[in-house]
């Protein structure tokens, strides 16, 4: 401080002891104030080290430390034998960054083509200022090929997985389909969502300025577990060939839509599981969501004389009649405060149980009911699974419905005889006359053949419950009552297969209209139906409903089931029995 | 040897002075006698092994860890390349299992089936081996007309049956020219009878009405 006044000064400092003086109190204050600042030195390398070392290092290592998250692959899910329904694949979604598009027309123009978009959309989509904008998703790895040899400036894609139904609409009301997050919307696709799914991993490591991982670096890596492959009990082949029968019968029934279930009697699996019209899951939003729904589940419809199998069965069960039970069967019957008559006109006619069946006849079926009586009926349609959950565990199922005995009126009994008065979805139906196929055993229906987890462990689904519901004697004698509706003088003839004993029932049942709450002049038409008659292998539900051209399920539906069965027992090598159909008396000598 | 004397004289003389400077003191103090010791001998050789062992270990540590880093980046440079390697393959199988779950399709099969002229079967029928017995009664499908063997031309006739009415066993030499001189009769036109149980002939529904529906 006193250097720039000049040497005149330094003549002050000239006697010793006042130098000494001064350099010993420089030295201390110079000591001291050393001694200050490595003590504040220390302290901030205490802080620093100690105190808040480990939160800077991580801090440190946070700047470093990338995060990428590894998605799990969906599980696919495949038919009975391992073919593909659903299977996801790599894809890219298309982006750009505007900043870096100099002339976004040509660029638009170079990417039309291949992306089959409009020039004008991709041309606003390259126009502007943002950094990150999406101009194609879910594109396959092939397209984003051919735009990368195009070497635009300003295009880039992000890897991400397709969803993709091969077959299309093969069997769509049971797959379901997924969302644009790739998660399920719809059918088993949604039901089960987690298990296909999986669940996704990560991968953290310290990244060098190139964007590539530091190799002495730390890195943490969890992989994604895949989700599971769902086999169902679908047949691929008889799924696709029922669909389109069941399309084509629609169609030229002017109906509003049909349903049709094949199953095996013996274990439950349902082989095929169709409707019509119904939707392509690679689309799903092109369809409406009455078409996206599984009918034979979700929709419930009053079954009509297809019914007549269950009270038939039953009274023949509790021993109030046989097959050869003689029935008089007058022209009209007044119960409560109606009168109940059969579809055709007839006077009084003289029908055996078995033409009671064969012949469809509402009135013999509620004399039969009335041998055992109403609250006898309602225990077996219980069992036979009516009113209950078909044990699919299908999202939006219906159990149908069938009023508690209690709630009876004095028509409840004569109208549930034949099938009206309770509703009853495609399926519960199938599985009616696979109970009596299976000889009054009962197996609930499954439609999942076993879960494969992704390290190859195989998840058997538990075995179906089974019910006893009529003894094997009944069932046996029900299968041959059911042989004369497809026999000579029976509703349905058009079941028929050459070189087959075919068993089933007709319905025609009236439709609630919903404004008037009664009934209006539509029907659904039905058959259900087995083969081979003396050891079924093979079930077949089919349900058209509101037909325009045509009415009785034995002229619409029945043929349906003929297509669907020989497909079936071809496909599935059922051979013919080989022996001839027991010959009932229809009627008897009054 | 001749640094001794030297060094010799300057001790002589910083002893003096410190024997002054010691004289000046209160005590006085007898002090032992200095004599002279041989220099220690410091081995040059070793020394120079010394420097050598350090430079080599830094050196061979240097270079290790410059192997090392090489090594690892090169490894993390072949890692990202087999990943997009990986990346690319799996692609490529993505593409292959797409399109063949495409072709595989019932549609598409179907599709292709028809085009060569293939109709879905109407009725099922099973021919049981080797008895020969026709289970069902299979029809022709409608509207279709079936190739019978009269239609078969020289070296159209795939079968080949042995003189014993059976097709050649595996391995067995087949002659195509003896086989179609053995079949000369079939080629002409005349087709044989099979033999058929609780069944009509197959060929006997050809030609009646194909429509026919039992």
């Amino acid at each position: 401080m006193s250097a720039n006044r000049g040497g005149r000064n330094f003549s002050d400092y000239g006697t010793a002891r006042i130098n000494i003086g001064n350099t010993r109190k420089r030295g201390t204050t110079l000591i001291v104030a050393s001694t200050l600042v490595l003590m504040i030195f220390a302290g901030r390398l205490i802080d620093l080290q100690a105190v808040q070392g480990n939160k800077l290092a991580s801090a440190a290592l946070d700047q470093r430390l990338t995060t990428v998250e590894l998605p799990a692959e969906r599980g696919s899910i495949l038919d009975s034998s391992g073919a593909p329904l659903a299977i996801t694949v790599e894809a890219k979604n298309v982006t750009a960054d505007q900043t870096m598009v100099t002339d976004p027309v040509a660029v638009a123009q170079a990417l039309s083509p291949i992306l089959g978009a409009d020039t004008d959309i991709l041309a606003e989509r390259l126009t502007g200022e943002r950094r990150f904008m999406y101009l194609a998703k879910e594109v396959t790895p092939q397209t984003w090929e051919q735009i990368s040899a195009l070497r635009l400036p300003g295009v880039f894609s992000e890897n991400t997985s397709r969803r993709i139904y091969p077959s299309g609409d093969l069997a769509a009301n049971v797959i379901g389909f997924v969302g644009g997050q790739g998660s399920g919307l719809g059918g088993y696709e949604y039901a089960f969502n987690d298990q296909l799914g999986g669940k996704s991993g990560k991968s953290t490591y310290e990244k060098g300025p190139g964007g590539r991982a530091i190799p002495t670096g730390s890195s943490v890596r969890v992989d994604a577990q895949p989700g599971v492959d769902l086999e169902l009990t679908i047949d691929r082949d008889i799924q696709y060939f029922a669909q389109k029968e069941i399309a084509l019968a629609v169609q030229n029934s002017g109906a509003i839509d049909g349903t049709v279930v094949v199953m095996d009697p013996q274990n439950g699996q349902i082989l095929a599981l169709a409707t019509a019209p119904t939707f392509d899951p690679n689309f799903p939003t092109q369809s409406t969501q009455k078409n996206r729904s599984n009918r034979p589940l979700t929709s419930a419809f009053e079954p009509g004389s297809t019914s007549k199998v269950m009270t038939l069965a039953a009274v023949i069960n509790e021993g109030a009649a046989t097959p050869y039970t003689p029935i008089k069967v007058p022209s009209f019957l007044p119960r409560g405060d109606k009168e109940f008559r059969d579809a055709t006109p007839h006077g009084t006619i003289n029908l055996t149980l078995s033409g009671v069946m064969a012949k469809s006849s509402n009135i013999g079926t509620i004399l039969a009911a009335e041998r055992i009586g109403g609250k006898k009926l309602s225990k077996y349609l219980k069992k036979f699974g009516i009113g209950q959950p078909t044990g699919l565990g299908f999202p939006g199922e219906t159990s149908g419905f069938v009023p508690e005995y209690e709630d009876w009126s004095q028509t409840s009994l004569p109208t549930i005889a034949f099938g009206q008065g309770l509703s009853v979805n495609t399926v519960q139906v199938a599985s009616v006359f696979s109970t009596i196929a299976n000889d009054g055993l009962r197996v609930e229906p499954s439609l999942v053949k076993r879960i494969v987890h992704a390290d190859g462990s195989v998840e058997e689904p538990e075995a179906p419950a089974t019910t006893r519901v009529v003894s094997r004697e009944t069932a046996i004698q029900v299968r041959a009552m059911l042989e004369s509706v497809v026999g000579e003088g029976g509703t349905a003839t058009n079941a028929k297969i050459p070189g087959y004993r075919v068993g089933g029932k007709t319905g025609t049942a009236q439709v609630i209209d919903e404004r008037t709450g009664g009934y209006n002049n539509q029907v659904v038409a039905s058959f259900a139906g087995m083969v081979p008659a003396d050891n079924p292998r093979l079930v077949v539900a089919v349900f058209i409903s509101q037909p325009q051209n045509g009415r009785y399920g034995g002229e619409i539906a029945a043929p349906v089931f003929k297509k669907v069965a020989s497909y079936a027992l071809g496909a599935l090598e059922i051979p013919p029995t080989g022996s001839k159909a027991p010959k009932l008396a229809l009627t008897f000598g009054g | 040897m001749s640094a001794a004397p030297q060094l010799d004289h300057s001790l002589t003389h910083s002893t003096d002075s410190a024997t002054e400077y010691a004289t000046r003191g209160v005590r006085r103090r007898t002090r032992e006698n200095l004599r002279l010791v041989a220099p220690i001998r410091v081995r040059k050789a070793s020394r120079g092994m010394f420097v050598i062992v350090l430079a080599s270990t830094l050196g061979v540590g240097l270079f290790g860890m410059l192997l090392i880093n090489t090594t690892l980046a090169q490894g993390a440079f072949t890692l990202s390349e087999m990943r997009s390697t990986q990346a690319e393959l799996s692609r490529t199988e993505a593409t292959l299992i797409e399109s063949v779950a495409a072709l595989a399709a019932p549609t598409a099969l179907e599709e292709k089936a028809r085009n060569l002229g293939m109709v879905p079967s109407s009725t099922p029928a099973f021919i049981q081996i080797p008895s020969g017995k026709v289970l069902g009664k299979p029809r022709p499908a409608p509207g279709v007309r079936v190739a019978t063997p009269a239609d078969a031309t020289v070296g159209e006739v795939v079968e080949a049956p042995s003189s014993s009415g059976l097709p050649p066993a595996l391995g067995q030499t087949y002659d195509p020219a003896a086989a179609d001189a053995a079949n000369a009769r079939r080629v002409t036109g005349e087709w044989s009878e099979p033999t058929l149980i609780n069944s009509r002939v197959i060929s006997d529904d050809l030609s009646t009405d194909p429509n026919a529906v039992e």
